[in-house]
């Protein structure tokens, strides 16, 4: 190589720099995680201390996001942590700040629960026991070390002093001196010990002989002496008020007869006189009569209650009706027996809890499920793509149902003008001139009319693929997110049983520039063979979840 | 009394004239340039010139400004057991400040220095003038080319000092002072964004063009023969250096 020329040096030299900024700038951009991506939670913390924004979250000593924004919500933190997708946490996992080493930074940390159910976006985590701050370490030290002083200089003031320790001396010195005695005690008297021991033995010994040989009598005599104090005690327990009160009756009872005897005798005067009602009565004979015959009408009509005549009689001599009513109560009372031990449907109603806790759990589980359903993700979306050699119109309506992250129901419905396009094949049988032919006539129809689409969906980080019907026939799919969502390329294949054409496959890019709306274009059926192959442009819009869920909500509401 | 307000006077109104004139000769550059672009081939001259004659300089400063970083904040560090951020405060240091500002320093002393001693030469030999006089305009055809390759190569020398620093710290960081060069590089990453790096370039691009302009600007208006050539160039350097520190803090300021 001879010379270079001043531009192949600047270019060289260009290059180098261009490459190791595009070297730099992937080193250093590995680390914008994009905020889109992954799902929020929630965290409430009493105090975010020395926090900062964009600090860690980990799980086991694992980073799986960042803390997004630090905020005051009625005087606690509240922080907005951002979980990369594909790390999924429990829902019942608490949540701590926590320091690296003693001067490190800030972190949050997560402890997963063994909750079956997992969080999804917007949840909020609860906040775990605070950790040991350093602040409240140095003062319970300190406390702790003021106690231990405390106690120190006490043990210091009873034995340190002379007098303490002369003290001490002759406590230990008293308590040898009185060992000593006690043994000096106990060797001198040792044989006389002995011996009061062995007598007290044969004492209880005989005493125990005795006891034994009259056990039964004496248990006999014991007993009746206690069956006869009982008895005694009983009647007059019994019939302490009975006695009282036969007392006190008769001596009214006296009183009052020895006053009728009076009234009497002076009644008995007058009616002997004649004088008066009574007086009269006992002299007058009509009455007399009168009082007969009332008397003997009485005994009739008694005689004919007896007999069952009329009404009441029946009443009171039917059995059968007696026998029914008392039948009626004994059912009642039958019943509400039942009702009370738990017998049958309302019995186990009224008596049994766990009518009562299935009752609960079914509501829960309607809660839950309405819950749930407020959880999901909604899309609702229109788009219209224009074929350009046709030069017509194909509309496409979907609503998309997203019960999780990562999966998704795709409904749709399609007015494709191009529909159907399938060969009829007629046979028509012509007569002529006495012969009879038969004429095929092909002919490719084609019927403008709605398709439908429905399909299940899930996500691997920024690829999905999708299955099921497409367009009203078999069909499976698969998407590709490009620069954060907002480009995606989608590739189609379904209609198979074209008989011998090959599959309608549909090959699109999607730009989402705006929030609701975006740019679509791309190949449609460009392997046919028949020349229905065709590129289309076309634009969409498309609401997501917050502006539909409360769409939504009132009848969620009403659920409830 | 009177004569020393007059000198007073004179030496302001000496500066205010500086000053215009600066500000003409760069408004006489902007329009020529916007007029019609200068010929490629007298840029990419004076790109080679200022740019790839200055890469073995550059890469020494830089290489050699990375390792002494990394010694002093070792020691530094080392004190509360900080070692690890030694890579940290290396690669922020070079994107930031000693890349853009370092570089520039050294081109100026290295290409402004010979732009004002050339310009300088033509002029106290007239050659200007007989660039004039063939009507060709000396400003298109000797400034413009200048301070585009000014403006252009010092960004990209400026990279290649930011690596090579970052690399000279490594260098000394792991390999001489044992810091574990994961902890090295992890932290590294962790704490210099790319937003640090295209700052320290949008500064290189301001000196480059503030270096280039200042010595076309003290070559073209030399006077005084072989003295006064000498003279420019003195001027030169160290006006654009001074005015490269001045602004790098008002730059600063600004972005961060």
């Amino acid at each position: 190589m001879n010379r270079m020329t001043p531009e192949a040096r600047v270019g060289l030299l260009v290059l180098a720099g261009v490459l190791l900024l595009v070297f730099m700038s992937l080193k250093l951009g590995k680390l914008e995680i994009g905020s889109g991506g992954g799902y929020g939670v929630i965290l409430r913390l009493d105090s975010a201390v020395g926090l900062v924004p964009d600090a860690e979250v980990l799980v086991a000593g694992i980073s799986v996001g960042k803390v997004e924004r630090i905020g005051l919500d009625g005087g606690r933190a509240r922080l907005a942590l951002r979980i990369r997708d594909g790390v999924e946490l429990p829902a019942d996992t608490v949540g701590s700040l926590r320091t690296h080493g003693v001067l490190g930074e800030k972190y949050v940390e997560l402890v997963p629960g063994r909750s079956a159910r997992m969080l999804a976006d917007g949840d909020e985590v609860a906040a775990g026991t605070p950790p040991g701050d350093l602040d409240r370490l140095v003062s319970s030290l300190t406390d702790i070390s003021a106690d231990v002083k405390r106690i120190t200089e006490r043990l210091a003031n009873v034995f340190g002093t002379p007098e303490g320790e002369q003290n001490l001396r002759d406590l230990v010195e008293g308590l040898r001196d009185t060992a000593v005695g006690l043994r000096a005690v106990v060797t001198e008297n040792r044989a006389a010990l002995r011996e009061t021991i062995a007598n007290l033995r044969l004492l209880s010994a005989e005493l125990g002989d005795l006891v034994a040989g009259n056990r039964q009598a004496l248990e006999e005599t014991l007993e009746n002496t206690r069956r006869l104090t009982g008895r005694l005690d009983q009647v007059v327990a019994e019939n302490r008020d009975d006695l009282r009160t036969t007392m006190a009756n008769l001596r009214v009872a006296t009183g009052q007869l020895t006053e009728t005897l009076s009234s009497v005798r002076a009644v008995a005067a007058r009616a002997e006189a004649g004088e008066g009602t009574l007086g009269k009565l006992l002299q007058d004979d009509g009455l007399y009569q009168d009082l007969e015959g009332t008397v003997s009408d009485l005994r009739s009509v008694l005689a004919r209650l007896e007999r069952g005549e009329g009404t009441l009689g029946k009443l009171m001599t039917d059995e059968q009706a007696y026998d029914e009513l008392r039948q009626s109560l004994a059912n009642l009372s039958s019943i509400s027996g039942k009702i009370d031990r738990g017998e049958g449907t309302i019995g186990k109603l009224v008596n049994d809890d766990s009518v009562h806790e299935n009752l609960n759990d079914t509501l829960e589980g309607i809660g839950d499920f309405v819950g749930g359903a407020l959880k999901f993700r909604y899309e609702l979306g229109f788009r219209s793509e224009y074929l350009a050699e046709q030069g017509d119109w194909k509309s496409y309506a979907h609503l998309k149902i997203q019960p999780r992250q990562d999966r998704f129901y795709y409904l749709e419905l399609v007015d494709d003008p191009q529909g159907d396009t399938e060969t009829e094949t007629t046979v028509r049988t012509i007569t002529e001139n006495g012969q009879t032919r038969a004429i095929t006539e092909e002919e490719t129809v084609t019927r403008d009319r709605f398709k439908f689409t429905a399909m299940v969906g899930k996500q691997f980080s920024n690829l999905t693929l999708r299955g099921g019907m497409i367009e009203t026939s078999a069909g499976a799919a698969a998407d590709l997110d490009l620069w954060s969502d907002r480009m995606r390329l989608t590739f189609e294949a379904f209609d198979f049983g074209r008989d011998g054409h090959p599959p309608h496959l549909k090959l699109s890019a999607r730009w989402h520039f705006l929030k609701f709306f975006y740019l679509t274009g791309g190949l449609d059926d460009f392997i046919d063979t028949r020349g229905l192959s065709d590129y289309f442009l076309g634009a969409g819009l498309r609401f997501q979840d917050d502006d539909l869920k409360y769409l939504l909500s009132p009848a969620v509401n009403l659920a409830n | 009394m009177t004569a020393l307000l007059e000198l007073f006077g004179r030496l302001v109104v000496g500066w205010i004239e500086e000053v215009g004139r600066t500000s003409l000769f760069l408004a006489d550059t902007v329009r020529s340039a916007a007029r019609s672009l200068p010929r490629l081939r007298l840029v990419f001259q004076q790109m080679e010139f200022v740019g790839v004659r200055s890469v073995s300089v550059v890469v020494l400063t830089g290489t050699f400004t990375g390792m002494v970083l990394a010694l002093q904040s070792y020691y530094g560090f080392r004190k509360f057991g900080a070692e690890s951020l030694v890579g940290t405060t290396v690669a922020l240091s070079m994107a930031r400040e000693l890349g853009p500002v370092l570089t520039s320093l050294m081109v100026t002393a290295r290409a402004g220095s010979a732009i004002a001693a050339e310009l300088g030469t033509m002029r106290v030999t007239e050659q200007i003038d007989a660039l004039t006089v063939m009507a060709v305009d000396p400003i298109r055809y000797l400034v413009v080319p200048r301070i585009l390759a000014g403006l252009l190569m010092v960004p990209v020398l400026c990279v290649i000092s930011d690596f090579v620093g970052v690399a000279g710290g490594y260098f000394v960081g792991v390999k001489l002072l044992g810091i574990n060069s994961g902890v090295y590089v992890a932290n590294t990453i962790k704490y210099v964004e790319l937003m640090d790096v295209f700052n320290g370039l949008v500064k290189a691009a301001c000196f480059g063009l503030i270096l280039t302009a200042i010595g076309c600007y003290k070559g073209f208006y030399a006077s005084g023969g072989a003295h006064g050539v000498g003279r420019a160039t003195t001027e030169a350097v160290v006006l654009a250096s001074v005015l490269i520190l001045i602004s790098d803090y008002f730059l600063t300021a600004i972005m961060y």
